[in-house]
Order: structure tokens, then sequence, then C-alpha cells
């Protein structure tokens, strides 16, 4: 119950978010979908102290949002992780990168 | 001067309680009561033992497990009931139905008086001591001491000793001395130095050595931790660190192929030191000067990046991708039977099996050590040709012990140590064959061929007859005197002694005391002992993996050959190389590690390793998955799961594998005909003993102690060898 209110409250959030964010490059559409996917990744949750926990979360994060705490690159590392390098994986590229 | 007269009251040990029972019936236990607590004890146990027993620690500053007893701190005074006088509990031996108070208000008193007097005459620079923090003074002060004391230093003054040069090693501050004498003992029991003792009485009693002169001896860094005040310090360590500062990890040694058990202290990712750890089974509590102190030379020369030799014969610093690709490109061109490996003798097992593992990924089964053993008759094929059969512990059960060319003293310090305690309490007999050394210890000199076995063999002489008739007779071989043909030979003729001699006997009697830490480990994952099958057919890619000692030159390749060096330090190896992978050392990662016992023992990394360096094992994967033959590990845990496939003993660490079929080694051995070769050990004097791998070569505190042990030779009042003094 609890979730589908933060739900709802971040979708009333978004249209600000969006903008607010420089985000215009995609469609709002397309951005309530995204945002919509960070809840529905963790659909398969059950256990109830998690649940609370990720709700306060978002709560955390739709005030930062607010109050401009975040910026424009923090919200794209995190929903797109666009400037972040991806881990070295295999041994060799570990290896390489002196993570062995 | 303190000398060791006679039998020691000690500590009942293992072996001890062994013989005894084996002998006669089990000595009567003693009953005697500890804060009345009934306790039944060995006779002959001292109070402070008994007390051990119980779980009642008595504080002490002259008495030491390993050391014979003084009784000349007063430290450990306890009350025994019916006794007027408070006793020390370190010299006195229990009674039947004794009752002993080790914490009433007579004791606290005595000790606090004790330790009044001891401050009185000790100075308080704890602030720039380097014993500070860890100083049992300190903390025994704290326990055990008064707040305040009643020296009125204005007029009754403060102790003060000059200080003394001992050496390069050892720095002394005699002012904090406090007179316990346990350097003067560990000098004359342990390290055979009677040049240390004390002079003058009372106020005036001073340490040191009568007139200046180096501490020459192998195992002068033990002072410093026996020391319980900061008397006796580390020049290395001085001013460094505190030890709540720093972070201590256990490790393995490899200067020797004792694996004596070390802890390092390091703090923000810096190598400090090196202390022994106690482990009863290999190194008691001491450590070599080389363990110690050789540390420092893994900050010089290292190798930080990989690096690629250019058209110009100049090798560069290249990038892990070039040089891997390098390799790779060459090991994938090469023919299987023109490609080999050398491996020296300081790695860990990890990296040797990757090795292997690779060469033959690519049909090869050209791996190799570079330091010899006889592959004729039997060879490396059997274990218990090329262990230490009866344990490094098992010297001190031994009434006859024959030294075959090796000098224990400076290829295995603390293996010699246990001989010289089997010497001192024990009438053991000691014959050498080999150089006329300056031992611990007094022996029969036998010669310097190998042909003096024969008449070993035959009975003849007084040692031969000793040996013969020893319960428990021992024969170590050094491992340098076991190469090529003749080396072969005299394995052989070594083991027709040791089956002679073990008729009927619980010991194997040969063993062999190998020279290098890596070597056991990499016989027993299957390399080929000695470079001379390299030189039979021309080699154009060799790896060497740490292999420094020059025994492969170009001169022994095809003049087109490729040469790999992956290893820690910049010497004869990365010479001769056209491509170098910078390696760790054995401070630096995990690493199984089996020492000449077949011991397999686990060290845990301290630092990581510097620049661009990575651990070995991980190099020769990267390079095999480079090269398109991908080593099926990952991670440690894969390949110690690979090491457990090879062989199992060497996952099950601290435990001695025992080797059999020593039977059938004699069948396989050349018993036949006589040897006659010189099997003088290279180590001779202690000067020889300081450098002897590529750490320790590099290291400036071991080249000023073998500067100072040349020195030394010509000092007009250096003491005459033992041997030569009988």
């Amino acid at each position: 119950m609890s979730v589908l209110q933060s739900y709802k409250e971040f979708q009333r959030l978004t249209p600000k978010f969006w903008w607010d964010f420089g985000l215009h490059d995609m469609p709002l559409g397309v951005f309530r979908a995204v945002i919509k996917k960070q809840f529905t990744k963790n659909g398969h949750l059950t256990d109830v102290r998690v649940i609370d926990r990720l709700v306060g979360e978002t709560h955390q994060h739709m005030k930062s949002i607010r109050y401009a705490f975040y910026n424009p690159d923090h919200v794209r590392n995190y929903l797109f992780a666009e400037n972040i390098e991806a881990k070295p994986k295999d041994f060799l590229s570990k290896f390489l990168n002196g993570k062995e | 001067m303190h000398r060791v007269g006679g039998q020691l009251v000690r500590g009942v040990t293992k072996t001890q309680q062994k013989r005894a029972l084996s002998a006669a019936a089990p000595p009567k236990k003693v009953e005697v009561f500890i804060d009345d607590k009934k306790v039944l004890v060995d006779p002959g146990m001292t109070i402070l033992q008994a007390c051990a027993l119980v779980g009642v620690d008595i504080p002490r500053f002259c008495y030491h497990d390993r050391l014979s007893i003084a009784g000349n701190c007063r430290m450990c005074l306890v009350e025994v009931e019916k006794s007027v006088k408070p006793v020390a509990s370190c010299a006195m031996p229990v009674m039947n139905g004794m009752k002993v108070k080790t914490n009433s208000d007579f004791v606290r008193k005595a000790r606090e008086g004790v330790m009044e007097f001891m401050l009185n005459n000790h100075p308080l620079d704890c602030p720039i001591c380097d014993q500070g923090g860890e100083c049992d003074l300190q903390d025994q002060s704290v326990a055990f001491g008064s707040d305040r004391g009643r020296l009125q230093s204005r007029y009754d003054g403060k102790r003060a000793m000059e200080d003394k040069n001992i050496g390069p090693l050892v720095k002394t501050v005699m002012t904090r001395c406090i007179q316990c004498t346990r350097c003067v003992r560990f000098a004359n029991e342990v390290a055979a130095f009677p040049d240390f003792g004390t002079t003058g009485r009372g106020q005036d009693l001073q340490i040191g050595t009568y007139v200046e002169k180096f501490f020459a001896s192998e195992l002068s860094g033990n002072i410093i931790d026996i020391c319980p005040v900061g008397a006796l310090t580390s020049k290395q360590y001085a001013f460094t660190a505190r030890p709540w500062e720093t972070r201590k990890t256990e490790s393995v040694d490899v200067m020797d192929a004792t694996g004596s058990n070390i802890v390092l202290s390091h703090r923000t990712g810096e190598l400090l030191r090196v202390i022994p750890k106690i482990n009863d089974d290999i190194n008691e509590e001491w450590i070599g000067d080389q363990s110690r102190f050789a540390v420092d030379g893994l900050k010089v020369q290292r190798l930080l990046t990989p690096m690629i030799r250019g058209s110009d014969g100049q090798l560069k610093s290249a990038s892990w991708e070039e040089a891997l690709f390098t390799v790779a490109a060459k090991l994938r061109e090469t023919a299987a039977e023109q490609k080999a490996a050398v491996v020296g003798g300081l790695n860990d097992v990890e990296s040797l099996v990757a090795l292997k593992d690779l060469f033959n990924r690519f049909n090869s089964e050209n791996v190799m050590t570079e330091e010899e053993f006889p592959e004729t008759s039997g060879g490396s094929d059997l274990r218990s040709n090329y262990v230490f059969n009866d344990g490094i512990a098992g010297v001190e059960q031994a009434d006859a012990i024959l030294l075959v060319g090796t000098n224990p003293r400076f290829e295995a310090p603390t293996l010699n140590a246990r001989i010289r305690k089997s010497f001192l309490y024990t009438d053991v007999q000691i014959g050498v064959i080999g150089a006329e050394t300056e031992l611990t210890y007094e022996y029969d000199y036998l010669g310097a061929s190998a042909k003096a076995i024969d008449d070993v063999l035959a009975g003849k002489g007084d040692f031969a007859k000793s040996l013969a008739s020893a319960n428990t007779p021992l024969i170590i071989v050094g491992a340098q005197a076991l190469k090529g043909e003749a080396g072969a030979a005299l394995l052989g003729k070594l083991q027709q002694l040791a089956d002679k001699l073990s008729a009927g006997k619980q010991v194997k009697v040969l063993n062999v005391l190998q020279r290098w830490a890596g070597q056991t480990g990499a016989l027993d994952v299957g390399y080929k002992a000695g470079t001379s099958s390299l030189r039979k057919t021309p080699i154009k890619f060799l790896y060497l993996l740490g292999a420094d000692e020059g025994k492969v030159t170009k001169a022994n390749l095809d003049p087109s050959a490729f040469v790999v060096y992956q290893g820690h330090h910049g010497d004869a190896g990365a010479e001769i190389a056209d491509v170098i992978l910078p390696g760790a050392a054995y401070t630096e990662k995990d690493g199984t590690y089996v020492n000449t016992e077949g011991r397999s023992q686990r060290a845990y990394p301290a630092i990581s390793p510097p620049g661009e360096a990575r651990v070995d094992w991980k190099i020769i994967r990267a390079v095999s998955e480079v090269a398109g033959k991908s080593l099926p590990y990952n991670d440690l845990k894969e390949i110690r799961q690979r090491l457990n496939e090879i062989a199992p003993h060497l996952l099950r660490f601290r435990d001695l594998e025992p080797s059999p079929f020593v039977k059938q080694a004699l069948q396989l051995a050349q018993t036949s005909g006589s040897v006659d070769i010189d099997v003088s050990p290279a180590l001779r004097e202690l000067a020889d003993y300081y450098q002897t791998n590529v750490i320790s070569r590099n290291s400036r505190s071991m080249a000023q102690a073998k500067k100072a042990a040349i020195e030394n030779k010509s000092n007009p009042y250096a003491e005459e060898p033992i041997h030569a003094r009988l």
C-alpha cells in the first residue's frame, strides 16, 4: 500500500523532475516509464522490512529532488549509469586493471 | 662468565618424556598447591612452571623458557608457606605439599619493592625508546609497580652506562639494561658466542663483549626479541614505529629451506620489520639474521613495470598488454621442444603449479629448477630422496648425527641451534664430512671427500662405531653435495648407510637439507631438478621464474633465444631477459611453501606488490589466456583446488607429510663403487652467510653485516673457532 502511495507521489513529481533536471532529451512519457521501472525492478521483494526501507529511501530521493540536492549528473548516473565505467568481470580485464 | 654447567633444570619436554617412558616407569608426580588450587606436577619443575600449568602468570624478566635459569631479576618472587623470605619462583624446584601464594599482600609488596629498585636504575626515556609499547618493564611497572619512587636523583644520581658497538644489526642503549642476562645466556647457549658476558658487580655490572667487537653470530638478531627492555633494539627498525600502529601478518620465511614462521609488521603499505613466530616444530622462537634483516632488500632494485627490450638492446617500460602479448606470441610460435622454464628458489607453490600447467598446455615438460639434484637412480621421483625425513624436531632425539656436505649453521641457522641444543643437553656424537668449519658444537671431522662414507659404512673409526650403536642415528646431507652423476652415487651410498643404520628402528636416518625455500615444493609438483636437460637441445624460448643465480646464461641457449624473466628483483635473470614481468615477493602474496621437511605452510600477504607488479601465479594465468590456452583457475581458491588435485598434502598446512618408499629408493639407487668427490659446502664462514639470495644481495643491512664479519676476521680480539680450540 505504502509502495503504491509513494509511486503515485513520485509520478506527480515527475514532470517537475523531468523539467528541472534538464532531461528533455527524452519525452516525458518515456521518462515516466524509466521511473516506473525503478519501482518494478524491486517487484519480487516480499520482505516487509526491505520494502519499508526502500519506501523510506524513495521519500528521501523525492526530497532531494524537490530541494535540488541532486544535480543532473547524479540523476543520469543513477538512472542510466552514463558516466560509470563497467567493472571488469573476467580475469584478464581485472588483471590489466590491477584489480587482481 | 656464564657458561652452561651440566644438565639444566628444565620443563620436561615431550621428547624427554618419551625417553623417560621408554627407559623406566613414569616418574611420580608431586602435589603442589598454588593459590589453594591443587596441581600435580613432575618433580624437578620450578614453581614458575607449575604456576603456568594452572594458568597463573608470574611476572618475570630474567626467566626465559628456552634459556638456562639465572634467577637474578627477583621479579618472580612468590610466597611459600613456612618460608620466611619470598622465594624466586623461577629457580625454586617444587616440593611435595608446597603451598604457594602468588597474589598475597606479601608478594605484592615484594614485587613492588623489586620494581622500585629496577626503576631507580632505569632511565625514564620511554617516549624515545624503541621498546616502548612492547616493553616488559613498562607493562610490569604498570601492573605491579608503585605509583611513586623514593629516588632523589639530585643526591643519589642516576645510573648511566656507555653504549656498546656490537655491529650493524643490533643497537645497544646500555643505560636501559636491567641486567637480566638473557642476552648473555642466549649468546653462550644458543648462538655459541662466548665473547658476550658480564663485567663488574652490583650497580657497576655491565653486559658486553669485554673489548669492542662484532656480535659474530648468525642468530644475533634474536637478542633483540629476548631483551625485556630497550637495551638491545634493532638498528634497522630504530625510531620507525610503535607496535600499536602496526599491523601484523603471519608469514613464512624464504631465506632458507626450514620455512621459519615469521610475523611481518607493516604500516600504511610499508613493511617495517620481521619478528619470529613461535613454532616448536620448526624454528622454536629464533630466526636467522638474514630472515630478520634482509627485508630492506625488498625496497631496492625492484621491478616495477613490465619491460620489453627494444631494437637498441635497451629495456624499456611497457604496458601489461604489450608485455603479455609479446610473451604469448613467442610462446605460441616456438616449437614445444624448444621451450623451457627455469624456476629459482624463492617461489611459492601456486606460481610453480601455474607455470608447469602453462607449459604442459603447450606440450612441453621442460620445466626445471635452478638448484641441482640427481636425476638418475630414483632422483627426485621418490620423495624420501629429497626431504628431511625425520623432521627438524627429530634432531633433538638423535644420539649420533652425521653431517655430509652441509654447513647447517649458515644453511639453516635454526636447525643448527637445535643441533647445538642436543649437543649441550644430551651426549650426541656429531661427525662431519665436508669442510672443517666453525660450527657451534664439537664434532669429529672425517674428511672433505665423500670417500669417508666408505669408512663409516665399514665401521672404521670412533665415530662410525658410535653411529652404528646409536638408537636414533641421523644423517643430514646438504643439497649442494647432491648434483649430477656423482651426487646420485653419493646419495646411493648414503641410502645404503641409512638402510644399515635404520634396521629395526623408527627413524628413516637419511635427511636432505635443501638450501632453497621453494625447492621441495617444486620437486613435489613435478619439476625436473637441475638445468642439465636445457643444454641438450637449443632452446629458443626460456621462461625464468625468479631464477637469479645465473645458472643459465645466454651462452646455454640458441643465439636467437627469447628470454622472459618474471620475478621481483632486477638481478642476473632480468639482465638477460627480453621481456620482464614484475612479480611479487614473499611478503606480497598468498603463498604456499613446502619446507625441507616436506611441511606445507601458508604465507599471507602483508603489503601489495609495488608499482605495476602483480601476484606471480596471476601473471602466468594472464599469459595463458592471451596465448589462447586459458588455465582453469581465476582466484586463489580455485588454484588451491588445483594444488589439491596434484598433491593434497600441499593444502594440509602445518602438517608434516611423511614420505614412504625408502626401501624402493635404495633398490633404485646405484650403490656400487666408491664416490670420491669433495663435498665442502659453499658457505663456510659468517661472511658467506649474509647474502645468499636475490633479496639479501640487495639488502643494505646485510651488506653492512657482511662487511662487519669480514672486518671482524682481522680483529686481534676475535674468538678462535670452537673447533680449533679443542
